[in-house]
């Protein structure tokens, strides 16, 4: 399926630009990520990702987040936080 | 911001440490965790009590309730471990028991909101008597079960929710016992409040945990999760992602349920999410404190 | 108050009540249920809260929970529920909650004989629950004691924090006595707990004293209680370096506080050279007998303990010094009697025992002490 919301919209003419940009700040504490995958897999827009090997997801795709905050509600440690962004 | 990982420390060998960087002012339910306790959880990597420990205290945070008026009270097993790292009243109880002895921290203090937090084999195995005459009473009491189907701390033997041919540690050849159906036997014996989700649906799980905290009586919410350590592995089952997604797929909404036909309701074998039973039924320390009033000569 | 013919269990329960016992959580049991049934009907008149819980392992379970909560808290029972209490009476040992669990003891084992005496538990007072714990045991011999080792066995599990057991039996639960009660309002005891927030507070906290004191839930400590090996704040530990420390504190908590703890009568005599030691309802027909055997010209002392556990070492030392033999009549096959044995030798111990829900009679313990 192709990434829509990767690709810029041109602009109507007579319309102002859309806003784009993150919805929401990512902030994982990785001393208590145990890595477990659950936020990289189940990621809308992909915004994280974790090869194997590694102890914690990477933010890859910061400007994607939602703030859809599935993440922060199923971490079961608690140790990723999205802050929404005005 | 670009720098979304907040630095990771060495961890000592077999101990936490607390975060650092004011990480617990991040959010309310971060908040509500034991600022003096060792994180991270001692739950296996992916492990769904961790989300129904983030559910209860969004639900907590949500009715406004204060720490001091909060008391949890947990039996004995994986999901019994969770008060520890909450900033409430908490007491570790024995295997089996935690509704009894919240029963008598209810009573003796009906003030305080008494959440009882057990495993499927703490609440409905041993402690079973205890689960049906807690909801016989209506004692003001939220019994938040996590329903993983098996004993997980133990090693993974079954318990009464396992479902019919799984493969357990004390089940080699496949559990021949059928299951108890949670929520039917909580609403059968009294309960005032039932409902169940997964931890999958963490939201609808934290409406729920709601609900129940804000009934009077004594409230009843299966949260059904996974454990991919125990029972998955000796079922192939995948990792906890893959437990998870298996719970988001083999669950159905109470209102997708009732849109069935009656023959695809019989034939239902996916995990059915709603609230079962929400009802005024009066509450056993206020009908106590009546009968008070009453002996001592005023009007009940 | 007037003198008023009253029945040993109810003396425990107007005990319970002039103790200041505002919760009881229990479950009928022969020849126990009279306790419960009074505080039924008194514990309502006074805001107190009574309920019938479903078995003896859910009465034990609440009144550690309502003691968490700032009740005193009481449960009574017999040998069948007792060993039912096992486990969660060893929770309130570890944990260190204060809370009285009556046994009144019928003759077992297992179902035994409900309506019969005996005083079997004697040992499973002490060793009922796994591991190493201390206890506090309490034998009352009249209705009056009965009474008044209610409300000490009240004070003791506040004070130390541990779980006591009033151990009686059927005859002193159902005998029936004329006492003269002290006014209820006449008994205070102060308050051992935290009951306001003030500073900081460690809720096992090993030093300085031997028994931290118990923050009610609610005041404003969220803290953590568990029966898991704990540290000083109460969250569970592995470490041997807080353990140790533990299990040194609360294991000689009670042995540091004996003079406060032992209670027993003697009834000495000079020139005695044998020593009745007895205690419940076996403590009467020593009385008779030794009533007897003295207007017969025999030189007999008596010693009746009413402080079981923790066991009166130093005394019953004492008096094997005094005396060269001491006769042990009791309603079982010599349990007291082994801990006789141990301070003074076997040899200097004679054992009168009875067993079948008979009492002991005082000609049984004067033929021992012909022979």
């Amino acid at each position: 399926m192709p990434d829509i919301l990767s690709q810029p919209s041109a602009p109507s003419p007579g319309l102002a630009p859309v806003k784009k940009g993150p919805r929401g700040e990512v902030i994982l504490y990785a001393n208590w990520c145990k890595g477990c995958r659950i936020c990289v897999e189940f990621c809308p827009p992909k915004v994280l990702a974790m090869d194997p090997g590694e102890d914690h997801p990477r933010v890859v795709l910061p400007d994607k987040c939602t703030a859809c905050h599935f993440c922060d509600t199923h971490c079961p440690d608690l140790a990723i936080v999205i802050r929404k962004l005005d | 911001m670009e720098n979304h990982i907040l630095e990771a420390h060495d961890l000592e060998e077999n101990e936490g440490q607390m975060p650092a960087e004011n990480w617990f002012e991040r959010s309310e339910t971060l908040h509500k965790l034991r600022k003096n306790k060792k994180f991270p959880t001692i739950w296996c990597s992916g492990c769904g009590i961790g989300i129904v420990m983030g559910a209860l205290i969004r639900a907590i945070d949500h009715l406004g309730l204060k720490n001091d008026d909060v008391a949890l009270v947990a039996g004995i097993g994986c999901t019994a471990r969770m008060p520890i790292y909450m900033d409430f009243n908490t007491l570790h109880t024995t295997h089996g028991r935690a509704l009894a002895f919240a029963t008598g921290l209810k009573i003796a203090r009906p003030d305080m909101k008494v959440i009882a937090i057990m495993g499927d084999g703490d609440a409905l195995a041993i402690g079973g008597n205890h689960f049906i005459h807690a909801a016989r009473r209506n004692m003001g009491i939220t019994a938040l079960v996590v329903n993983n189907a098996i004993y997980g701390m133990t090693g993974g033997q079954y318990s009464p929710t396992t479902p019919l041919n799984g493969r357990a540690t004390t089940a080699p050849y496949g559990n021949i016992e059928p299951p108890f159906p949670i929520c039917d036997l909580a609403a059968a014996a009294g309960a005032s409040y039932v409902a169940r989700s997964t931890v999958y649906h963490a939201l609808e799980l934290d409406k729920f945990i709601s609900e129940a905290i804000a009934n009077d009586g004594f409230s009843v919410v299966e949260a059904v999760s996974y454990c991919h350590t125990t029972y998955g592995r000796l079922n192939k089952l995948g990792t906890a992602a893959d437990m998870m997604r298996a719970l988001k797929d083999n669950s159905i909404s109470q209102s997708a349920y009732g849109r069935l036909t009656p023959k695809d309701q019989a034939s239902n074998t996916k995990v059915l999410r709603g609230t079962f039973v929400n009802i005024q039924r009066p509450q056993y320390t206020t009908v106590y404190s009546n009968l008070i009033t009453r002996v001592q000569g005023g009007q009940p | 108050m007037a003198i008023k013919l009253m029945q040993g269990n109810d003396a425990i329960g107007w005990g319970a009540i002039a103790a200041g016992c505002r919760f009881y959580a229990g479950y009928p049991i022969t020849p126990s249920t009279e306790v419960a049934e009074l505080l039924a009907r008194e514990l309502p008149k006074l805001g107190g809260k009574f309920i019938q819980m479903e078995d003896e392992i859910a009465s034990m379970a609440a009144i550690i929970g309502a003691s968490v909560g700032g009740l005193k808290a009481m449960t009574a029972t017999s040998g069948p529920g007792f060993s039912l209490m096992q486990e969660n009476i060893g929770y309130a040992a570890m944990a260190e909650i204060p809370c009285v669990v009556v046994d009144v003891q019928r003759l077992g084992p297992s179902t035994g004989q409900p309506t019969a005496a005996s005083q079997g538990d004697v040992m499973q007072a002490r060793w009922g629950t796994h591991g190493d714990h201390p206890i506090i045991a309490l034998s009352p011999i009249s209705v009056r004691q009965a009474f008044d080792l209610t409300v000490k066995a009240f004070e003791l599990s506040e004070k130390y924090r541990t779980p006591v057991i009033l151990l009686t039996d059927e005859i002193v639960g159902h005998m029936r006595e004329p006492v003269d009660l002290p006014d209820f309002k006449s008994i205070c005891m102060p308050e051992y707990r935290v009951t306001k927030k003030d500073g900081e507070y460690i809720p096992y906290r090993n030093k300085p004293g031997d028994v931290p004191p118990l923050a009610n839930f609610g005041v404003g400590y969220r803290y953590h209680i568990t029966g898991l090996f704990h540290d000083e704040k109460g969250f569970s530990t592995q470490r041997y370096d807080e353990i140790d420390p533990w299990l040194e504190r609360v294991n000689t908590k009670l042995e540091k506080h004996l003079d406060d703890i032992i209670m027993l009568e003697e009834d000495l005599m000079p020139g005695a050279k044998t020593a009745i030691l007895s205690y419940g309802a076996s403590a009467r027909t020593a009385r008779h007998a030794i009533k007897l055997a003295r207007s017969q010209g025999q030189k007999v002392d008596l010693m009746t303990l009413l402080t079981i556990w923790p066991f009166p070492e130093a005394q019953v030392e004492a008096l094997g010094e005094r005396v060269e033999r001491i006769i042990v009549p009791e309603m079982n096959l010599g349990q007291l009697a082994y801990e006789v044995e141990r301070m003074v030798g076997r040899k200097k111990v004679k054992r009168v025992t009875r067993a079948n829900g008979e009492m002991v009679t005082p000609q049984m313990i004067l033929n021992a002490l012909e022979g």
